[in-house]
């Protein structure tokens, strides 16, 4: 028979609010978003390794067949054409974007495709290479150029050098060039530090290159398909650039408080545009007509991407949340995701111009697409989506290209008669659970009988119980006072011991709580007649306690010879558990078993911090 | 008057009357009379073996041997409900949530009767932490929280283990009885009667010399004789099997043991062959040998008795109890399906029921500190408080050694429900000062140090009972709570951690992950 063990209390008065929430709470067993696509084509071994910035779709040869163009990590540019992939090319460095523009309005209308990498960008027609664009360069300060030109002389030591930058950086009203921020980086590594120097003399010429975040491209003056559009980018030294037509020079640049992270645009150059920025502050900065709005919306964490649908913001944040703003920044809704969101696109959808669609991959591997605050699809994917691209491909003119973490590459596309709007999702009502009753048990005829008894007897009922709780607080006393002041204990003992520094005599019981507190363990190891006692001492308060005596004793000292009956402990650190072996040996095995008594006595005090009494093994007979 | 009757007769009656030790004295006067006296010898070494039989249809605590050396681990992530070592949780079990039904050890709902196996974790069968298993084991023995009072842990294999095993030495004086290895058992097999139990001899007595080695001669003994009854005899198969189980050949005896049932439908077969199941941890075939077998012999309470264990232990808690409730109404006696009855009604909320079940137990004559401990409890939560304290004196006085902290625990609770929180303060001091393992006790130790706003004497008896025992989530969801309101987020992230593993489904832990989440995300 085991007791009835209850368990029941936990602190139920939590402190923590949790965290308001406003807005709608995005259930996926609500409503019915049945799944939208459909699939057309996948490798699970394509091996990708692209975020949402490196995958793009473009009419390449300006044919009507769109291509997928990948800006993979590994340093390729990968492109698919229908379901096989048709070219590979290799790239200098690693992307950061890709994008393609159209430079001019001549017929054929081929766009440039533009891969950002470091402070390049480089441009591609037909996949021929075809003009590098460098990010200007920025001016050094005075001071940083100095340190390196000792460098250079052989007058300064790498290290020395590196002391120095830091100590600049320090000051922190400059910002450091690439290259001394490289230099710092190998910090602790002078023999590095050296060699980057002697290999990095080259770019002092180039000034202070700075590299590039992120890249879109905006159109010029009308809203088309094969409209003539410029080159947008961010930059490390918060900048956002606008490239001229041609994609040769800085046509505009714009300073921001922050490191761009991610950009989105709309609206033509001509007519009036707006570029929504996420910084790495987390915040969003507007830029509407080539000059920084004042509305900067605060995020409630880091961004992880961000879409302008229509009129709208929307912007995934790390606390899987996601935000949807008005231009002027003023909030419209939040949707909590069930899993961190990974990324996010924006769904142009044909028929509809001002597209409000949008696609959320997360972490459990849904992907899910968002008509305003309405779920309208969900489809889940074996392994999370890391990259996802939304746009035409092939002759299709909405279809979906995601790239997991496993490097599969999905392509699905939308049927035509597709219905996005929320309405076709269906109401979004009380969840079903609602109306399923708890299953609580039925009172029993008994309950209502033994109830009945406590009516009528309360008086002798209460009068009894109190009489037995007195008595029974009574034994608890007896039993709690044996237990402290004897030290008998029946097995060995793991208690706090009573007060370090003695509360007042009259505190009685609860003084053995008091500030410091000490703990023992004490385990036993052999099987006779010779035994190792291990004695686990441990400081559960928050000072130090110092000077202790440690005594061993056999409670019958012909039966256990204890070798060590003494010891010191100098000081106990809080925290920390320290082991002390004691060794016994068992004088008359065939005696049965006896107990040893472990004391612990602090300097100038008058009784025991700590008793323990152990009870042996029977030990085995000595062959 | 007793020299008038013949001495041989008076053995025979001795046997019946199961006076062993009598009846041994008088054969080995007889033996030594008249050394090769079959009659003699046969009755000597019948009350010999009876008088250290045991039961061993029942499954048997695993002991470290047997851990170290097992080579029948089958699956180490089993599908819930299929295994007994990831029972079923949550919805899909239909039972009650640890929060409302405390967990054993070994990480299932505490049931209402301690039998092998069930408090300790099962080492055979892969717990869910690789290698806590063994540790466990060796836990399990540790001096005064296991039931042995050596710190020896359970090295030799558990079976055949006997609490106050019956001495070897009354057996003879000078020497055993039978030299297993000296006789020629060709001879032997050629004789049924003598052969039988010379081979239980062997298995039940002998055992405790030289293991392996008698085993295999008992496998000789029973080859031979089953070859002598053209392996037809399901009675030597059986041993067969048994001497293949205590070899650890458990596929070996399964097929032994198949083939015996197929001569014989015998319920010791069923049960034999439903505990090696277990043992390799496919409870669904032995339920599925056990609910055969109900088939054919309908009305018998082992096999009942032997699915609702299985389906208690896979988490599936009302067929367990309608498995319960048909052995009540065969058995009205049962002692393991009323307090499992009555345990379950405790923790559905129904502690009248309970109430009547435990006053059942004790009018049958199971008076012990656990069933007056129980009935304290109940009559506490069914508001019959006359009876309460008086219940739990009773059981104080009648506590052992093993018994005595859950009491103090279960005092302390009671303490709490009326609000008299530094009584329970003591009570759980107590139960933690008698067993330093009583996680529990300490776990709402802590809680209340941390109402009296001491959280570093909390934060210490988290950490102990932590350290004492891993299978208390609360341990866990208090230490990270504790530590969220003291700012450390990085140790209440890894304790709400751990709290989730132990019960995946705990919601505060859940609300208190999320909300580290959003702190920890926000700018």
């Amino acid at each position: 028979m085991a007791s009835a063990q209850l368990r029941s209390d936990q602190d139920s008065s939590s402190g923590h609010d949790s965290a308001t929430k406003r807005g709608a709470k995005a259930s996926s067993g609500r409503g019915t978003a049945k799944q939208l696509w459909l699939d057309a084509w996948a490798d699970p071994v394509a091996g990708l390794n692209a975020f949402t910035n490196c995958i793009h779709t473009c009419n390449l040869y300006g044919d009507g067949d769109w291509r997928l163009v990948v800006a993979d990590a590994d340093k390729k540019i990968k492109v698919w054409k229908g379901t096989a992939k048709a070219s590979e090319h290799a790239l200098v460095e690693a992307p950061v974007a890709i994008t393609s523009f159209i430079t001019d309005s001549t017929a054929p209308r081929v766009p440039t495709l533009a891969v950002a990498a470091g402070p390049h960008v480089y441009m591609f027609r037909s996949l021929r290479p075809f003009y590098k664009f460098t990010l200007p360069a920025g001016d050094v300060s005075p001071a940083e150029d100095a340190v390196w030109k000792q460098v250079e002389a052989g007058k300064l030591e790498a290290a020395a050098a590196a002391q120095q930058l830091q100590h600049l950086q320090d000051k922190g009203s400059l910002q450091l060039t690439a290259r001394s921020q490289q230099l710092l980086a190998l910090a602790g590594d002078p023999q590095a530090q050296q060699q980057f120097a002697a290999d990095s003399s080259g770019q002092a010429a180039a000034g202070n290159l700075s590299c590039i975040t992120c890249m879109d491209a905006v159109r010029q003056a009308k809203d088309e398909l094969d409209a003539v559009s410029r080159l947008v980018l961010g930059t490390e030294d918060c900048r956002v650039l606008i490239l001229n037509a041609a994609g040769t020079a800085v046509d505009k640049a714009i300073t921001l408080p922050a490191v761009p992270a991610f950009l989105a645009t709309t609206g033509e150059l001509d007519e009036g545009y707006r570029i929504t920025v996420a910084a790495r502050d987390g915040r969003l900065y507007n830029i509407k007509s080539g000059a920084l709005s004042r509305s900067v919306i605060q995020l409630d964490s880091q961004p992880v991407g961000v879409v302008r649908a229509g009129r709208q913001i929307v912007v995934g944040t790390m606390a899987d949340a996601l935000h949807c703003y008005t231009g002027k920044g003023a909030k419209q809704y939040t949707l909590y995701m069930p899993a961190s969101i990974l990324t996010l696109q924006l769904l142009p959808a044909a028929a509809a111009r001002q597209s409000k669609c949008v696609v959320v991959a997360l972490a459990n591997g849904e992907v899910r697409v968002y008509n305003d605050k309405a779920l309208v699809s969900l489809h889940s994917s074996s392994s999370p989506v890391m990259g996802l691209c939304a746009g035409r491909y092939a002759r299709e003119d909405c279809s979906l290209i995601s790239v997991t973490a496993t490097g599969a590459l999905d392509i699905k596309i939308m049927p035509r008669t597709a219905n996005l709007e929320a309405a076709a999702v269906g109401s979004s009502g009380p969840p079903p659970e609602q109306d399923v009753p708890l299953d609580v048990p039925k009172k029993t005829r008994l309950y209502v009988e033994q109830t009945q008894r406590e009516r009528a007897q309360a008086v002798d009922m209460h009068r009894v119980f109190q009489r037995d709780l007195a008595k029974m607080r009574l034994a608890t006393a007896h039993a709690f006072v044996k237990v402290l002041t004897d030290g008998q204990e029946i097995a060995p003992a793991l208690r706090p011991s009573r007060a370090w520094q003695k509360a007042s005599a009259a505190d009685g019981a609860a003084s053995h709580a008091a500030a410091a507190n000490l703990s023992m363990n004490v385990s036993i190891q052999g099987l006779g007649p010779r035994f190792r006692l291990l004695l686990n001492l441990s400081n559960e308060g928050q000072e130090l306690a110092t000077d202790l005596r440690v005594l061993v004793q056999a409670e019958d000292e012909a039966m256990y010879q204890v070798h060590t009956p003494h010891f010191a402990v100098p000081a106990l650190v809080p925290l920390l558990q320290y082991t002390y072996k004691v060794d016994a040996t068992c004088l008359q095995p065939a005696l049965g078993a006896g107990a040893v008594r472990v004391i612990v006595v602090g300097r100038a005090q008058q009784s025991p911090l700590m008793t323990a009494l152990v009870k042996m093994p029977v030990s085995e007979l000595d062959e | 008057m007793v020299a008038d009757v013949h001495p041989i007769w008076l053995a025979q009656s001795k046997l019946r009357r199961r006076r062993y030790d009598e009846c041994i004295q008088l054969c080995t006067d007889a033996l030594q009379r008249n050394p090769v006296d079959q009659v003699a010898w046969y009755l000597k070494c019948r009350a010999i073996t009876l008088k250290s039989w045991i039961d061993d249809t029942e499954i048997e605590e695993e002991g470290v041997a047997d851990l170290l050396m097992d080579e029948h681990n089958v699956a180490q992530v089993a599908r819930p409900g299929t295994s007994l070592a990831r029972p079923m949780t949550g919805a899909a079990a239909s039972g009650q949530s640890p929060v409302v039904r405390p967990m054993t050890g070994s990480g299932r709902p505490l049931t209402g009767f301690v039998r092998p196996g069930t408090s300790a974790a099962r080492p055979g069968t892969g717990s869910t932490k690789p290698g806590t298993a063994l540790a466990a084991a060796l836990k399990a023995a540790r001096p005064g929280t296991g039931s042995s009072s050596s710190s020896r842990p359970l090295t030799t294999s558990g079976r055949f283990v006997r609490l106050g095993t019956a001495s070897l030495a009354a057996a003879g004086h000078g020497g055993p009885f039978i030299a297993a290895e000296r006789l020629d058992l060709r001879k032997y097999a050629a004789r049924p009667h003598l052969a039988r139990v010379l081979c239980d001899y062997i298995l039940y007595v002998d055992h405790n010399m030289q293991k392996d080695h008698n085993m295999q001669k008992v496998l000789e003994l029973a080859g031979h004789a089953t070859a002598e009854a053209g392996f037809a005899d399901w009675w030597w198969k059986e041993r067969l099997g048994k001497a293949y189980y205590q070899l650890g050949l458990l596929r070996d005896a399964e097929k032994q043991l198949a083939s015996a049932a197929k001569n014989q439908d015998m319920l010791v077969l069923t049960h034999q062959l439903a505990k090696i199941s277990t043992r390799l941890d496919q409870p669904l075939a032995a339920l599925s040998l056990f609910s055969e077998a109900a088939g054919r012999h309908p009305g018998d309470i082992g096999l009942l008795l032997g699915q609702a264990r299985l389906q208690e232990g896979l988490g599936n808690r009302q067929a367990a109890l309608a498995l319960y409730h048909q052995v009540l109404a065969l058995d009205a006696s049962n002692v393991e399906a009323i307090a499992c009855l009555a345990a379950d009604h405790f923790y559905s909320d129904q502690p009248e029921l309970a109430l009547r079940y435990y006053r059942r137990l004790l009018q049958m004559g199971v008076v012990s500190a656990e069933t007056w401990a129980n009935l304290g409890l109940c009559c506490f939560y069914a508001g019959q408080y006359d009876f309460t304290f008086s219940c739990f004196e009773r059981a104080l006085a009648l506590a052992g050694d093993a018994a005595l902290p859950d009491i103090w625990y279960n005092i302390g609770q009671v303490a709490i429900g009326i609000g008299d929180l530094s009584w329970a303060q003591q009570c759980f001091r107590l139960a933690a000062a008698l067993d330093p393992g009583h996680a529990e006790a300490l776990n709402n130790l802590g809680v209340l140090q941390l109402k009296r706003r001491q959280p570093q004497q909390a934060a210490s008896c988290f950490r102990a009972g932590m350290k004492a025992a891993d299978h208390v989530f609360e341990l866990h969801y208090n230490a990270a709570l504790l530590a969220h309101r003291q700012g450390d987020l990085q140790e209440a992230v890894s304790q709400v951690k751990e709290a989730l593993a132990l019960y995946p489904e705990h919601t505060d832990s859940l609300e208190l992950k999320k909300l580290l989440k959003a702190q920890l995300n926000a700018l």
